[in-house]
């Protein structure tokens, strides 16, 4: 039976590296050949330059060559370490790749050996069938070793944001949005784990009572968080208008909060946001949903249906966001995307 | 030139097989490369009176790929080259990359000349590292090394399975030469090793029957044929010599089925 190992969703190491790179005072290094760091870090420079961020993060190779694919790595990672330890950071990621898997070395031992700057190793080899989806799970269970239930120092009303999606063009509006939505219920943002966090920051995991995961294909990283921490987890980001509203009933009930008021407050501010669309009113329209992502299918139906727009074979074709909406804010940018459509027609 | 590639199962006695063989040859006046690939480095102990020469992935981890020719190639007995390939300490690195790394530099080097080049190949070790004098060509005859033992006869069939499997390419050129038993004083040994051999779609080329002699020599840092030349068990290395380099006959073999290997060797066990 061959095994599906699909790189159409990108490196495992990019995908870890899409968490690291966002850890303040964090040096990664990349213990494999200087390929991989090279490809990956023109990837982080073109997919930053495009959100508008200049600054590549910290990389350092442990530039594995034959002789090291030969006789082993080990020394090589050594070195690494120490020219990374030399940059004076908060921490140190080591990311295994799939080269030096494949020779064998035991990179998470070395790991383990006591220095004066944290260490934590990170599995970033993907030759098994892991992708970039696995490099941010891996990323950020990894990084979950560094709290500890002892480090708990409560803070009220303080909720984690787990895995936002970093090189995503909308993840400051996203953020934004989630906090809002908080803002209703009384609550706030802590940590952004990890989006722009110190790494001495990574100790204090553990202090949030309830966490927000980006996206529920993070629930293993959630499923740790509660049984390293007891963290209460919430599987996603809101995404939708009925997303939205599940979304502040799901975060009052789990923080003990009665939710109606928030629930009756967004509700009115969807009303209104339906109100400013209302040129969009009985437009005949399309969607492809074939390639799209369900949630964002989802989404757009429950404003068509809002705003009573048919959907026929011969309507002008509405194009959907390439990642489903968050919030009552994310749905105001996908009207703001069908009427550009509609206006193009 | 020939190129020959002796595998077997480590411990089966490829080395002091080759070691002989190349030494026969050398006797004949032939000029004989003797490559080792085998981490453990012992290949041309005995063709070196004794000495371990330093190895080609030795020299590399101290100097890169600036090594001078005479640092990689000892002359041995009768004037037999001999080179190690060497390998890294177990469990860490790849040794099958250092296999790799060893003939490009011996090719670098101009080093892969004379009449017959022997190769002798660790069997156990089935990664494409350890099958590149297959692959790549270098080897062009394998012949398998085998006692009556049933892991023995196993890594043998494995090897079939790589001559089966690395023959399927249309540029490749290696071929099955034959069945060479090397043996443990086991009961019908001879007859077993010849009828695995018949099954896979070869034949058994040369029967080396065992001989304190071999202990012997070995005792005293020596091949067979310099430290017994006149033994009964010199001349079947000469023979099998012989019988190695007037062989014309070379196949495709078929290996058998785990099943099919072990019903063979459980019969003559029987008997």
């Amino acid at each position: 039976m061959p095994t599906d190992i699909s790189r159409s969703e990108g490196c495992t190491l990019t995908g870890v590296l899409s968490v690291t790179g966002f850890l303040e005072g964090a040096v990664t290094v990349i213990h494999g050949p200087s390929g991989c760091t090279h490809h990956n870090a023109s990837l982080l420079h073109a997919s930053l330059a495009e959100i508008g961020d200049l600054e590549v993060p910290r990389l350092v190779s442990s530039n594995l060559q034959e002789n090291e694919v030969i006789f082993g790595g080990e020394a090589a990672l050594e070195e690494a370490l120490r020219a990374a330890d030399e940059l004076r950071p908060g921490l140190i990621c080591v990311v295994s790749t799939c080269l030096a898997d494949t020779i064998g070395d035991d990179t998470a031992a070395l790991c383990r050996e006591k220095r004066s700057t944290p260490v934590v190793h990170i599995p970033g080899a993907g030759f098994l069938g892991g992708g970039f989806s696995e490099g941010i799970k891996n990323a950020l269970r990894s990084l979950l070793t560094l709290s500890s239930r002892q480090d708990r120092i409560s803070r009220d009303g303080e909720v984690l944001i787990v895995g936002e999606k970093n090189l995503e063009y909308e993840a400051e509006e996203n953020y934004c949005e989630v906090a809002r939505l908080l803002s209703l219920l009384g609550l706030h943002p802590g940590i952004r784990f990890v989006r722009r966090m110190t790494a001495s920051d990574c100790a204090r995991i553990s202090s949030a009572p309830l966490a927000i995961l980006r996206d529920p294909g993070l629930i293993e990283v959630g499923s740790d968080l509660t049984r390293r921490f007891g963290t209460t987890v919430l599987p996603g980001f809101p995404v939708g208008p009925d997303g939205t509203l599940r979304f502040l009933k799901d975060v009052g009930e789990a923080a003990g909060i009665n939710p109606l008021e928030a629930i009756r407050d967004e509700e009115g501010r969807l009303d209104d946001l339906y109100a400013r669309f209302d040129d969009l009113v009985g437009a005949e329209i399309r969607i492809d949903s074939h390639h799209a992502d369900p949630a964002a299918v989802a989404a757009a139906r429950t404003v068509i249906r809002q705003l009573n727009m048919t959907e026929s074979e011969t309507g002008t074709p509405l194009r959907l966001p390439f990642d489903p909406p968050i919030g009552t804010e994310g749905t105001k940018r996908m009207l703001h995307l069908f009427r550009r459509c509609l206006g193009r027609a | 030139m020939r190129q020959i590639a002796l595998y077997g199962k480590g411990g089966i006695g490829k080395s002091t097989t080759s070691a002989n063989l190349s030494a026969a040859w050398a006797e004949e006046g032939r000029d004989v490369l003797q490559i080792g690939c085998d981490p453990k480095h012992d290949s041309t102990r005995m063709l070196m009176n004794g000495t371990v020469i330093p190895t080609v992935l030795d020299l590399l981890r101290d100097n890169g790929s600036a090594i001078p020719v005479a640092d990689v190639i000892y002359t041995g007995y009768a004037g037999v080259r001999c080179v190690e390939a060497g390998g890294p300490d177990p469990g860490v690195g790849c040794a099958g990359r250092g296999i790799i790394a060893t003939f490009q530099l011996l090719e670098k080097l101009g080093a892969l000349r004379g009449d017959i080049i022997v190769y002798d190949v660790l069997g156990d070790v089935v990664c494409g590292g350890f099958a590149m004098p297959m692959r790549e060509s270098y080897a062009e005859e394998v012949y398998l090394v085998t006692s009556g033992e049933l892991m023995s006869l196993y890594a043998a069939n494995n090897i079939a399975k790589a001559v089966s499997r690395l023959s399927a390419n249309r540029r490749s050129r290696v071929r099955l030469g034959g069945v060479i038993g090397n043996g443990k004083n086991i009961d019908c040994e001879e007859e077993l090793v010849a009828e695995f051999a018949e099954a896979i779609g070869s034949r058994l080329i040369t029967f080396i029957p065992r001989s304190p002699t071999v202990q012997q020599a070995e005792l005293n840092k020596k091949t067979v044929i310099e430290y017994a030349p006149a033994s009964s068990q010199a001349e079947v290395y000469r023979l099998s010599a012989g019988a190695i380099l007037g062989n014309t006959e070379y196949s495709i073999p078929t290996p058998l089925t785990i099943d099919e290997l072990e019903s063979l060797a459980y019969r003559y066990l029987k008997e």
